[in-house]
Formats: structure tokens, sequence, C-alpha cells
């Protein structure tokens, strides 16, 4: 340490704020601390009020979350069903269109619908034709089969103008077919129609 | 209050004396210290943080620096006076004359290196960091300002003048 940083050091040292500023200065600081302890309790205060408000918000939040979860599920659900039901249609149409050209043999032969329904006695129906079939027809046959699960009768006939085998599918319009909407359509050669008549559910396949 | 915190009263009197370095007026230098402790309580509260004190009244001395660039004034009242053209028994335990005529000569940069350095023991580093220059130029600026200083000690007398505050009067 030489001479000139000494004499700069007991310069500084020397230097000091008046004692009436410095005075004034901490009177200020004083002051200025109350306003921020003031500043201070009114941010607790409304920090607890939050926190007491907070669980009502909290179970409003819920009740919002809830809602919209609900809705997604009423949305995810109607979706699923919706696809399930088109699962459910065309799993159907197969069912039918491959019934119909598998050519299985029937269980019941007879020309008379009265002696295949008295022959097919676990159907839970009474085995009727339903009046929408206009066309001439020859009566070959019967079998048990299922439409989704559901026991069914196939009936085995012949278009006598058309001379095309002709399956008509007979079932109850159970849960399982309940959604199943009336159409036509042709899936890989056959034309496959499905209706109601008489709370019976009717399916009926042909060569296009 | 007052006499209860002597630590903030210690850190206030160091910021005087830097203030002062920077201006080389008491009256102002207790303005910059006042205003700048002022903000920085209402910011940060009053936890003693000199570093952020001395940034605080540095950047309101260039701010009033700038202020009076752009508008000057020719109002004597307004004129920045070195305390070195009079003592003010107020501000000093005892005066050395020669050495506070010397530091007036000083350029501003030069008063606050020097006493960044000398008195309050910073290192280059740390001076450089609080006045945004590199660690070379402030080694280099702290060589030139002892340099000066010394220059003007020598020509005008190394012998060291001094004036007690008891007596309130100068004798030199």
């Amino acid at each position: 340490m030489n001479d000139q940083d000494q004499r700069l050091r007991d310069h500084y040292q020397n230097l000091t704020m008046s004692q009436e500023k410095l005075d004034q200065l901490l009177a200020a600081t004083a002051a200025a601390d109350a306003v921020i302890t003031q500043q201070n309790k009114r941010q607790t205060m409304a920090s607890a009020v939050r926190n007491f408000v907070a669980p009502g918000k909290q179970w409003a939040s819920w009740v919002g979350v809830g809602l919209a979860c609900g809705l997604i599920l009423a949305l995810s659900m109607g979706m699923y069903n919706s696809v399930a039901d088109n699962k459910r249609t065309e799993h159907t149409l197969r069912e039918v269109a491959l019934n119909h050209t598998t050519r299985l043999e029937p269980e019941f032969r007879g020309s008379s619908l009265a002696n295949l329904d008295n022959s097919m006695h676990q159907l839970p129906f009474a085995l009727v034709l339903p009046k929408s079939i206009t066309s001439e027809y020859e009566l070959i046959g019967s079998r048990y089969c299922s439409l989704s699960g559901v026991l069914a009768a196939h009936v085995k006939m012949h278009d006598k103008k058309s001379g095309k085998p002709m399956s008509l599918f007979v079932a109850s319009n159970a849960d399982e077919l309940e959604e199943i909407p009336p159409q036509q359509t042709i899936l890989e050669g056959v034309e496959v129609q499905f209706w109601r008549e008489g709370g019976l559910f009717f399916a009926l396949a042909q060569r296009s | 209050m007052s006499s209860s915190d002597p630590a903030l009263e210690a850190l206030l009197q160091t910021a005087y004396r830097y203030a002062h370095a920077l201006c080389g007026h008491a009256e102002m230098a207790e303005d910059l210290v006042h205003e700048g402790w002022l903000k920085v309580v209402a910011k940060h509260g009053h936890k003693p943080d000199k570093a952020l004190l001395f940034r605080v009244v540095r950047n309101l001395f260039i701010d009033d620096v700038r202020h009076k660039t752009r508008f000057p004034s020719d109002s004597f009242d307004e004129q920045l006076l070195s305390d070195a053209t009079g003592f003010e028994p107020s501000h000093y335990a005892s005066y050395d004359l020669v050495l506070a005529q010397g530091l007036a000569e000083l350029r501003r940069v030069d008063r606050e290196i020097l006493f960044l350095w000398v008195f309050e023991g910073y290192t280059a580093a740390e001076i450089a960091e609080l006045t945004d220059q590199s660690r070379g130029t402030v080694l280099s600026q702290i060589h030139r300002a002892k340099g000066k200083l010394k220059n003007y000690l020598e020509l005008h007398g190394s012998k060291k003048l001094t004036v007690v505050k008891r007596t309130g009067k100068q004798s030199l």
C-alpha cells in the first residue's frame, strides 16, 4: 500500500453523509417499510381469502371437468354405438349372403309353409311369409340358422319367374337386430334386402 | 430507527461515498443516494445489497448527466460545482485539500475507478461488471487514473494538508 492509496482511503473514510440527511433517509426507509408491511398484510389477507374461496372454485372446476368428461364419454359412446351398429349391419349382411351362397342342405323339406313351421318348433315365432313377396315361388325346405346371434329360419325357395334360388331369413325382432336399418344392398354379387313386418325381421337374398 | 440499524447506516454511507466519487458534489451525492435507496426499498425491500445500490446510484447519475447534457441550464443553482472549490464541514471529519483538488481534476470515470479499486477493494472483474466494460479496459483505466493523480500530487505538493472538522474553519 503506497502513500497515495492510503490518502485516498483516508479521504473517503472521512467523507460522510450529513447526520441530518442520514436521519431523513432512515425515516423515509421506515415509512417505506410501513407501506410495504401494509401491502404484505393485504397480500397475505388476499391470499388467505383466495385459499378460503379456492375449494369452492376447485369444486366448480371439478364439476366443469366432470361435465366435459361426461360429454366426451357420451359422444364417444354414441360414436361407438354408431360404429358398432354399422359393424353389426355389415356382419348380418355377410351372414345372409354367405348362408345363401353355401349350398347347405335344408333340414326340413316341404312345399308347404305350414309344414315347415310345424317342423321348426324351436322357433319362438310362427313362420310366415311376408306380404311384400309378390313373385311366384316354389318352397324347397328350411333350416335353422342364426343372424347376429339370434335364432332364425332360413327358408329356401325357387323363383319360378327367373329360375333363381332365393333365401328368406325370418327372425324375431330381437335387440341384436333392432338397430339394423331397412336397406337393400348388393354384397359380392348377392342382392340382400332387410326389412321388418308384423314384428319380425326379414332378410331376402338372391343372386343379382 | 436511525440508531438501531448500524449495517444500514454503513451501507448508506458507503453508497454516499460512491455517489460522491461519481459526481464530486456533496449535496448531489446525497440526493442520488436518497433517490436510489428509496427505489431499492420499493422494489426489493431494505436488504443490505451494496452491489444493487451501487448500480442504481450509478444509473441515476448517468441519467442525470444525460438530462443536463440534453437540457443545459444557465441557472447558477443547477451548475454542478465540485466540493473541491470549498470545504463543507458537515461532510468531512478531516479534509485532504490537495487530494480533493486532485480528484476534482480527474475525469468522472477515473474517480469512480479509483474509489472502487482502492477504497472498496473491488477486483478488476467486479468493476468491469458494474461499469459494463471489459476487465482489460478497467485495468488500463486504473493505471492511468493512478498516474494522473500521482502527477497532480507531485506537481502541487505531496504534503498532506488537512482541515480538521472541529475547528469549522480551513487552516492550511
